[in-house]
């Protein structure tokens, strides 16, 4: 039943009801974007990409009454995953997640692959390179929804992507995607 | 060939993750609730024993001094006052 139901009238079952079942369909919907956009900020530490998503459905859930409808709801969720992160990332020493469980030689699945080399690729970006990319190209946002949720400058988000996307060619060009081994 | 290269290739959608983050929403409220009942519990009897100590002779004489239908009247109102302040508190106390 709550399949058919838009974003807008889930969220207004869970605030007026407490309706579960509609969170939960919401967390259904936005899991796949939400753990993939963790996942390339973690540049490919599953563990932390997972528990920062589950923790981003938590505040969301606690916030959804604040939740105003002025942009997507998806670029909501976004940007308390992005918040989340950067609790996480300035609670460690370092930037770069040490995560290289996974070769390309023994993989099979050919998306995980792809998904795989990109979250490796991330690891060559400063974070502000790596959420603007990630929100741009893989999420597909505009430069102002990427602004609003990072809270960056519409002129530095932009030079952020340029930067990162120059970084990233450089290395494409250098070594091709598919010879390059985890480091 | 770099936009190519970043979107996302996966769609990742598992019941066990609903399932966790709803146990964690779960885990939270309980947390949260026990926490906010001990510190209620914890109110109370702090300012029942602030009460008696500072008041004992005024407060039981003026206990001693009141009629059946009085004394009454006054376990109505504070238990209107409790179930007023359940009320009040109805969101924390409401389950998820």
């Amino acid at each position: 039943m709550s399949s058919h139901s838009s974003d807008g009238q889930l969220i207004t079952r869970v605030v007026t009801v407490n309706d579960q079942e509609a969170f939960a369909e919401l967390v259904q919907r936005y899991q796949s974007a939400i753990r993939q956009f963790c996942r390339r900020l973690t540049a490919g530490d599953y563990f932390l990409a997972d528990d920062i998503a589950q923790e981003t459905f938590w505040l969301a859930y606690q916030k959804i009454s604040t939740f105003q409808g002025k942009g997507s709801f998806s670029s909501w969720l976004h940007t308390i995953a992005y918040r989340q992160f950067l609790k996480h990332a300035g609670s460690q020493s370092t930037e770069v997640y040490e995560d290289d469980s996974h070769t390309l030689d023994e993989s099979t699945d050919k998306a995980m692959e792809a998904d795989i080399m990109a979250e490796k690729l991330m690891k060559q970006l400063s974070l502000a390179e790596r959420v603007t990319i990630t929100l741009s190209y893989s999420a597909g946002m505009s430069h102002q929804e990427i602004a609003d949720i990072t809270g960056f400058a519409l002129g530095t988000v932009k030079s952020h992507i340029k930067r990162g996307k120059d970084k990233l060619t450089s290395i494409v060009q250098q070594k091709p995607p598919l010879t390059l081994t985890p480091q | 060939m770099i936009e190519k290269l970043l979107a996302y290739h996966q769609t990742l959608v598992s019941p066990e993750f609903v399932e966790r983050v709803m146990q964690r929403i779960e885990k939270r409220f309980k947390q949260r609730s026990m926490i906010l009942g001990l510190f209620t519990l914890l109110g109370i009897v702090t300012g029942s024993i602030g009460f008696l100590l500072l008041w004992p002779d005024n407060f039981l004489g003026y206990l001693n001094g009141l009629d059946q239908s009085s004394l009454l009247l006054l376990s109505v109102l504070l238990v209107g006052f409790g179930a007023f302040m359940v009320w009040l508190m109805n969101d924390e106390f409401e389950s998820p």
